[in-house]
């Protein structure tokens, strides 16, 4: 069972799809770091040499993603609505910061805008 | 309950005193169903949904369009991993079904280059078969599977062709040949008589079966060190390609590379017993696959030694190529395909740059199913097309297509004017129609092996060939032995 | 009669009247009284029946007046000679030619050429007694089937109503059309001319076989060109000697055609009559779908390979290639779905 900065992945995995896990690392991210290690894009996380693990570990290590990445989200949302911006406000209602319409559609700006967010994911590193 | 019906059954009751059980409760049942007037039902409230409960489905089927509702596990068992890409893949080359044709000859390495052999059917050996199992030259689409044995028609192209390999053999000169045609023109075909015809002649035999497996990412990739432009080597597929060429080249009839011994110093990762063999060197590179480049290069190295054989040099769906791949640099920009390792030693070879002093054939066959559109390749083949019926005549270049300017420098050859020469480097192999001779010698064939039951006269041999298409051969085969009505 | 013919006919009479010096009718009783103007004294109405059948087709300009012609005069030559003398030379008898002549003109009336005048379709049973009266001449005559008879368009009522502007009913114009099929009977080489004339009033203007098509021909280079279509297809092909070849908008059939049985449809010309390896072909189709395209190509090259070989007609025919198939999608109309589907009926 290989692991990729100390997370467990089965062999049959394909190594864009288990890197997309973190939190923080989408197609593009996940592109640019298997060309940076030359890994192809339907490679499986079991053909991988131990070493070139050991470097996505090293490589994931010094990125901002999973906790990291939230705290900084969550802080800068903190600071907007410390501040008292409208955005800060807007934040704290759950109502979109944009200027978007608020008489329909505003499920996705409910389900995301609040101060802690991106509280659920992958905690417990 | 209609009136007839009424009548008639109440006139089998008083007749008929066996069925009147069973007529009496059918009537009994009508009788509890049948409705006169609709209006009250139409006018009574609708009966409400009962909350909470399923409602049971009463009757008819209705459509059920929702997914995954009620949908019904199949419990059947699924194929194993790999099953269904091996019956994909599976290459039959008999059919018990099939007469065996009693006059079928089979090439032999004194003949088979031979002009007499024009418009014969000619059987491929047992050997040979092997061989071109190993190099994975049969198609899953061409009809193998519908004859006793493999056997292959040496048309106008084929004799073109062993002219060339010939040339190639006697003078140890390197030839260079692209085959280009209509669709089902039999291009890949003509391809595995050329390997056929070096493989009787035991010659060295190198295809690359499919460039599109080479380039479409799916075998890893590391960058060649010391490389400037970086070249990218494929370890898993060089080692397969090492192993393929073992298993072709090395058959118990001829076991070639085991006679031919290691002979300069290689410089290789891994230590190489002294006064080894080819066949040594090339399981070294199986074994390790991150070794498999180097050793790739040792074995080249080695057949170009003097007193080698020729070599063939073979690749078909040559348009996948002439792009760029689609594995990434580390600048995520798409590498080019000549900077993979083993289609650069192909186009160095297809380009000229460099050439097989032991001589050799390179072939590289065009597809037209399954190409990517590549306008400097088809723009090349069109102007070497043109060139053979008219030199005076060659299209112009259409400066709206883009094109790679690395693959018309890899093909300059076969597009700028060149000195008139008998036998060309690099020309263009037009894969065109069967003749009439040769249709009626293959449909003969066809007869004879049993697929065809009709009289081969002129007419029936005109009719056919007409249809397909001015004597397109898969069209031919299509219409004469697999659409029999 | 209708108002129009009425008026010109009357206005034809009055000037005949007013204008003619001399009369237009034989005189057929004296006329005493010479100092009277002469005129026309016996006045018809309809225009002469012979006259208007014999003449072939029926002109717009008004026929010229003709009275009827039993009516004539004597001394006609006198009247012509001169104002003066002979009437001064005459003047003894003036007297009592003059009171005679009184009596004749109140003797005198006008009566119509044609005994239907006073009927209310004069023209149309002017043509049923006409064609009856033939009928009789010509009834011993004998007879081929109608099968052999030459094929005629007759006259629709409607353009025959047009024709006579009368309303003639359809089971009366029927009857005297049976008349005149059964005179199309005759043996035509016993066909008096004169009733091939008469029956003429009866055929459209157009007669079928009117037009010849200009038999098609090679060119100087051998080639016979055929035309055809079908749906929205239309082809044209070239047709030379050879050996089989066929090439469609430039590209070989195999790969113009993806499917087996349209490029069978597309040579099926030539393959029914074995002529496949007789012919180059030469196609250029567009419009359409593969089925339109490839049997548009199918008539093109029997029409093109009838050039060739005209005898091969019935062969060709038998095979289903000579006949253009008229079929074409049926045009979408308001209101339907489709060509006749109907929206759902819900009530309510």
């Amino acid at each position: 069972m290989p692991f990729i900065s100390n997370i467990n992945f089965t062999e049959g995995t394909l190594v864009k799809r288990s890197l997309e896990t973190f939190f923080g690392i989408g197609p593009k991210v996940s592109q640019s770091i298997m060309a940076r290690f030359h890994i192809q894009p339907w490679a499986k996380v079991g053909s991988l040499k131990a070493s070139t693990l050991l470097d996505l570990t090293a490589e994931l290590s010094n990125m901002k993603i999973e906790n990291d990445l939230r705290r900084e989200i969550q802080d800068s949302i903190i600071r907007l609505k410390d501040m008292g911006s409208y955005r800060g406000r807007r934040h704290a209602m759950g109502l979109p910061v944009r200027g978007q319409r608020t008489r329909t559609q505003i499920a996705t700006a409910r389900k995301l805008n609040r101060t802690l967010r991106g509280g659920d994911g992958r905690l417990g590193m | 309950m209609p009136p007839p019906t009424c009548l008639r059954s109440f006139s089998q009751l008083s007749l008929d005193s066996a069925a009147r059980a069973s007529m009496a409760s059918r009537a009994r049942a009508h009788a509890q169903m049948a409705c006169f007037s609709t209006s009250a039902a139409r006018y009574a409230n609708p009966v409400s949904k009962k909350k909470g409960m399923a409602q049971t489905k009463k009757g008819n089927k209705t459509l059920n369009v929702k997914k995954g509702r009620n949908t019904v596990q199949d419990t059947g068992k699924r194929p194993a991993q790999g099953e269904r890409k091996a019956a994909r893949k599976r290459i039959v080359l008999t059919n018990d079904n099939a007469l065996e044709v009693a006059t079928l000859k089979d090439m032999t390495k004194a003949d088979v280059l031979s002009e007499a052999n024009q418009g014969r059917v000619l059987g491929i050996p047992e050997a040979t078969v092997d061989a071109l199992r190993a190099v994975e030259a049969f198609k899953t689409t061409q009809g193998w599977s519908l004859f006793r044995r493999p056997a292959t028609l040496m048309r106008k192209e084929t004799i073109e062709l062993a002219k060339v390999m010939k040339a190639a053999e006697d003078d140890k000169k390197t030839l260079r040949r692209v085959l280009s045609g209509e669709r089902l023109s039999g291009k890949s075909t003509l391809l595995l008589q050329g390997l056929s015809m070096a493989f009787v002649r035991q010659w060295i035999v190198i295809n690359l079966p499919e460039a599109q497996d080479i380039i479409n990412a799916h075998t890893e990739y590391a960058p060649l060190p010391d490389s400037q432009p970086t070249q990218y080597t494929q370890e898993t597929y060089t080692a397969s390609l090492l192993s393929q060429i073992l298993k072709a080249n090395n058959t118990a009839e001829n076991p070639m590379l085991e006679k031919i011994k290691v002979t300069t110093s290689p410089a290789l990762p891994l230590a190489l017993p002294a006064d080894a063999t080819l066949k040594q060197l090339i399981e070294l590179g199986i074994v390790n696959p991150e070794a498999s480049w180097p050793v790739f290069v040792a074995l080249w190295q080695e057949l170009t030694q003097p007193g080698r054989p020729p070599i063939m040099l073979a690749v078909d769906g040559t348009a996948h190529m002439m792009k760029e791949s689609d594995y990434l640099n580390a600048e995520v920009k798409p590498i080019h395909s000549f900077d993979l390792t083993i289609i650069r030693h192909f186009i160095d070879h297809l380009s000229g740059a460099k050439s097989l002093p032991n001589g050799g054939v390179i072939l590289a066959a065009t597809s037209q199913s399954n190409a990517p559109s590549t306008p400097a390749l088809d723009f090349s083949v069109q102007v070497a097309e043109a060139r053979q019926v008219d030199p005076s005549k060659t299209p112009r270049w259409n400066p709206y297509k883009n094109i790679d300017p690395r693959v018309m420098e890899a093909l300059k050859d076969l597009h700028s004017p060149t000195a008139k020469e008998q036998l060309k480097p690099l020309d263009v192999i037009k894969v065109g129609g069967l003749s009439k001779d040769e249709a009626r010698s293959i449909m003969e064939y066809y007869a004879e092996s049993g697929m065809l039951r009709a009289k081969i006269d002129d007419g029936f041999v005109t009719e056919k060939w007409s249809l397909a298409g001015m004597g397109n051969i898969g069209e031919l085969e299509r219409a004469s032995v697999r659409l029999r009505i | 009669m209708a108002r129009g013919e009425l008026s010109r006919t009357l206005w034809s009479a009055a000037e005949g009247l007013r204008s003619a010096p001399r009369p237009q009718c034989t005189r057929t009783m004296r006329l005493p009284y010479r100092s009277l103007q002469p005129a026309a004294r016996f006045i018809s109405t309809t225009p002469s029946r012979s006259a208007e059948l014999i003449k072939e087709t029926p002109e717009p300009t008004p026929e010229p007046f003709t009275a009827a012609p039993e009516f004539q005069f004597e001394g006609e030559e006198d009247i012509e000679d001169g104002d003066m003398g002979p009437r001064g030379g005459k003047r003894s008898k003036g007297g009592n030619s003059q009171q005679s002549n009184n009596q004749l003109l109140r003797t005198l009336r006008v009566i119509p050429a044609s005994r239907s005048y006073f009927s209310a379709k004069p023209t149309f049973n002017d043509d049923y007694l006409h064609v009856s009266a033939l009928l009789r001449s010509v009834a011993t005559l004998p007879t081929i089937s109608s099968t052999e008879a030459p094929r005629v368009a007759w006259k629709t009522i409607d353009q025959y109503r047009i024709m006579t502007n009368e309303p003639v009913k359809t089971q009366r114009f029927h009857k005297m059309m049976h008349i005149v099929k059964r005179l199309n009977l005759v043996h035509p080489s016993l066909m008096p001319e004169h009733i091939k004339i008469a029956m003429r009033r009866f055929m459209k203007d157009s007669q079928p076989g009117d037009v010849v098509p200009e038999p098609q021909v090679l060119d100087q280079w051998g080639r016979a060109r055929g035309v055809g279509r079908r749906k929205t297809s239309s082809a044209v092909v070239w047709l030379v000697e050879g050996e089989g070849e066929v090439l469609v908008n430039g590209k070989s059939l195999s790969q113009f055609f993806g499917r087996l049985h349209h490029r069978e449809s597309a040579v099926w010309a030539l393959k029914a009559t074995q002529r496949l390896d007789k012919y180059n072909m030469f196609g250029l189709v567009q419009g359409g779908g593969s089925t339109g395209q490839a049997e548009a190509l199918t008539l093109a090259v029997a029409k093109a390979l009838l050039v060739h070989e005209p005898a091969l007609k019935p062969a060709l025919r038998r095979a289903g290639c000579v006949t253009r198939d008229p079929r074409k999608v049926e045009r979408k109309k308001t209101g339907h779905v489709k060509a006749r589907k109907m929206p759902t009926w819900v009530k309510r």
